[in-house]
C-alpha cells in the first residue's frame, strides 16, 4: 500500500530490508526498525534464555525472598486489620454502653410517679399568690401618688424652707413604695431620696427610680383628677421553666397598665420582674412606657399658648 | 562431604519451612480468634444499641409523663394550660409579624388589610383606627397620592414579642402582648438632598382574647409614645 502511494518508498523499503544493514544508520529514522511478531518472539526467547541460563539457585532464592516478603506483608496487614477491627468494635460497644447508662440515669433521675410530686404546683401557686398580692399593693401605692401629688400641688411650696405637709406626705409615701422594690436599682441614692428637693434627681425621659410616680397625668395645665385614671395589674405570669433551689419561689413577669377610667384607653404600660427568695418578694427591672395618648397628657399643656399667639 | 552438606542444607530448609508454617499457623489462629471476637463484639454492639434504644424510649416515655404532670400542675397553679398558651403564642407571633413588618406605604396597607381579614375587623375597630390607622397621604393636582410613610422612607421590623396571660375564662384566653419593633426612616434631607437614615426601637402593646380555635376578638393596640423609662 505504502509502496504505491509514496514515491520514495522503494529506497525506504530497501533500507528496512536488512540487506543494507551493514551500513551504519545515519539518522534515527534509518535506525528505526518496526517490531514485527517475529522480532518480538526472538527478543522474548533471548530474555527467557538469559533467565534460564543463570544458576537455578539464584532464581529460586530470589523467588523465595519475594514470596517471603509478600507473605510477611500480607500477614502483617491481616494482623493489623483484625487488630483494628477488634479495637473498633470494642470502643463502639463501650461507647454504646456508656450511652445506655447515661440515658438510664437520666430516666432514673425523673420521678417515678410524676403526678404524686406536687411541689411545682405548690411553688407556682405560692409564687403567683405572692406576686399577685404584692403587684396589687404596688399598683395601689402608685395610684395613691395621684391624689398626693394633686394635694402637694394645691398646697404649694412650704414656708421658710420647710416643705408643706402635703409634700412631706409624698416623701413618706415614697418610703412605703420602697418596701416592695429591690434597692439595687434605685437611681437616687438613699441619702437624698427622701428630701423635699430631690424630685428631678434622674433623667425623667429615659430613666426611672421605681419609688417615684410611674406616670403623672395632666388635664391641660392642671394635674388630672386622680379618679380619672389608675394603674391596674394586667398580668402576673410566673416563669414556669425555672429550676429553683432551696426555698426560693422563683420569678414572675408582671405587667401593669395605667388606663383612663371612663374609656379604658391605655396611657402607660409598666413591666416589672418579681422575684421571691422564699422569705420575701421584691420587684426589679421596672420599665415604664407611655403610649402615644399617655405621652400627650404626661406633661402640663399651656392651653392658652396656641390661642394666645393668634 | 557433599552428602553431609546437602543433608545440612536440607535440614536448614526443613527448619525454615517449619518456622514459616509455625508463623502462618500462629497468624491464622490469631486472625481466627480476632474474627470470632469481632463477631462477638458485633453482637454485643447490637445488644448495646438495642439497650440504648430501649433506655431512650423509656426516658422519652417518662419525660412525656413528667411534662404532662408538670403541665397539669402549671395549669392548676396559674390557671392557663401551657400547651394552649404555646399554640396561641405561635399564632400571636405570626400576627405581630404581619402587623409590624412592612417597608413601604403599600406594604403597610397590605399588612393592614391582612390583619383586618385575619381578625375579621371592620374599619371602626380601635385596632385599625388607632393602632393601625390607614396610611396617610396627600393628593396632588393630578390625583396622584403621596404617602407620608414613603416620603419619610419609614420601614418597620419586628424584633421581639412577649406574650403574657392576663386571664382565662373557659376557653377564652386574654393576653397582653408586648412587641419590640425597629422603625427605620430614610428620609431625604431637605437641605442637601442626602439620604439620612434613622433607626429607633419602639414598643407596641396589644391586648387580645383568643378562643381555642385561634379566633381573635376584643383586640386593642397601643403604640409607645416615647422611650421606655428604665429603673
Amino acid at each position: 500500500m505504502r509502496d504505491e502511494s509514496s514515491p520514495g518508498s522503494a529506497s525506504e523499503a530497501q533500507t528496512h530490508d536488512g540487506v543494507s544493514s551493514s551500513q551504519r544508520p545515519r539518522t534515527w529514522r534509518e535506525a528505526y526498525q518496526p517490531a514485527d511478531g517475529a522480532a518480538l518472539e526472538a527478543r522474548l526467547k533471548q530474555w527467557r534464555h538469559r533467565r534460564t541460563d543463570q544458576d537455578p539457585q539464584i532464581g529460586r532464592a530470589r523467588r523465595r525472598r519475594w514470596l517471603v516478603t509478600v507473605s510477611a506483608l500480607i500477614l502483617v496487614a491481616v494482623t493489623a486489620v483484625s487488630g483494628l477491627a477488634v479495637d473498633h468494635y470494642s470502643r463502639a460497644v463501650e461507647a454504646e454502653q456508656t450511652r445506655t447508662t447515661q440515658t438510664a440515669d437520666q430516666a432514673a433521675a425523673l420521678p417515678q410517679d410524676p403526678s404524686e410530686d406536687r411541689s411545682l404546683q405548690e411553688r407556682l401557686t405560692a409564687l403567683s399568690d405572692a406576686a399577685d398580692q404584692q403587684s396589687t399593693t404596688l399598683a395601689q401605692q402608685q395610684n395613691q401618688y395621684a391624689q398626693l401629688l394633686v394635694d402637694a400641688a394645691t398646697a404649694g411650696p412650704g414656708q421658710n424652707g420647710v416643705p408643706s405637709q402635703a409634700t412631706q406626705a409624698v416623701i413618706e409615701h415614697r418610703k412605703s413604695v420602697a418596701t416592695t422594690l429591690n434597692a439595687s436599682e434605685y437611681r437616687v441614692p438613699e441619702s437624698s431620696a427622701y428630701n423635699a428637693g430631690s424630685s428631678a434627681a434622674f433623667d425623667s425621659v429615659t430613666e426611672l427610680d421605681s419609688r417615684w410616680p410611674w406616670y403623672t397625668r395632666y388635664d391641660g395645665r392642671e394635674m388630672a383628677k386622680p379618679e380619672s385614671w389608675s394603674w391596674q395589674v394586667t398580668s402576673v405570669a410566673a416563669r414556669t421553666n425555672q429550676s429553683v433551689s432551696g426555698d426560693r419561689l422563683g420569678t414572675a413577669d408582671v405587667v401593669f397598665t395605667a388606663t383612663d377610667s371612663s374609656t379604658g384607653e391605655v396611657l402607660a404600660v409598666a413591666q416589672a420582674v418579681y422575684d421571691h427568695d422564699g422569705t420575701e418578694g421584691r420587684f426589679t427591672s421596672v420599665q415604664v412606657t407611655n403610649t402615644v395618648t399617655g405621652e400627650e397628657q404626661a406633661n402640663p399643656q399651656d392651653e392658652d399658648s396656641s390661642e394666645g399667639q393668634s | 562431604m557433599s552428602t553431609v552438606t546437602s543433608f545440612q542444607a536440607e535440614q536448614t530448609v526443613r527448619r525454615r519451612r517449619m518456622w514459616v508454617l509455625v508463623v502462618i499457623a500462629a497468624v491464622m489462629v490469631m486472625v481466627t480468634v480476632a474474627g470470632l471476637r469481632v463477631i462477638t463484639l458485633r453482637g454485643d454492639l447490637e445488644d448495646a444499641q438495642a439497650a440504648t434504644t430501649a433506655a431512650q424510649q423509656d426516658l422519652d416515655a417518662r419525660q412525656v409523663g413528667v411534662t404532662a404532670a408538670q403541665d397539669d400542675q402549671i395549669k392548676e397553679a396559674t390557671g392557663a394550660d401551657p400547651q394552649r398558651v404555646a399554640t396561641d403564642r405561635a399564632r400571636i407571633d405570626r400576627l405581630m409579624e404581619t402587623a409590624n413588618t412592612w417597608d413601604s406605604a403599600q406594604a403597610y396597607t397590605v399588612a393592614r388589610g391582612e390583619v383586618m381579614d385575619q381578625l375579621d375587623l371592620d374599619e371602626n375597630a380601635q385596632f385599625v383606627t388607632d393602632f393601625m390607622s390607614a396610611a396617610t397621604y396627600s393628593t396632588d393636582g393630578t390625583g396622584e397620592r403621596t404617602y407620608y410613610l414613603d416620603v419619610m422612607g419609614v420601614q418597620s421590623q419586628l424584633s421581639g414579642t412577649q406574650v403574657y396571660v392576663e386571664s382565662v375564662r373557659a376557653d377564652q384566653y386574654r393576653y397582653m402582648v408586648i412587641a419590640q419593633t425597629t422603625i427605620t426612616s430614610t428620609a431625604v434631607r431637605s437641605g442637601d438632598g442626602a439620604a439620612e437614615s434613622n433607626s429607633s426601637s419602639g414598643e407596641v402593646f396589644v391586648e387580645l382574647t383568643m378562643d381555642s380555635s385561634g379566633a381573635v376578638h376584643d383586640i386593642t393596640g397601643w403604640a409607645a409614645g416615647g422611650q421606655a423609662r428604665q429603673s
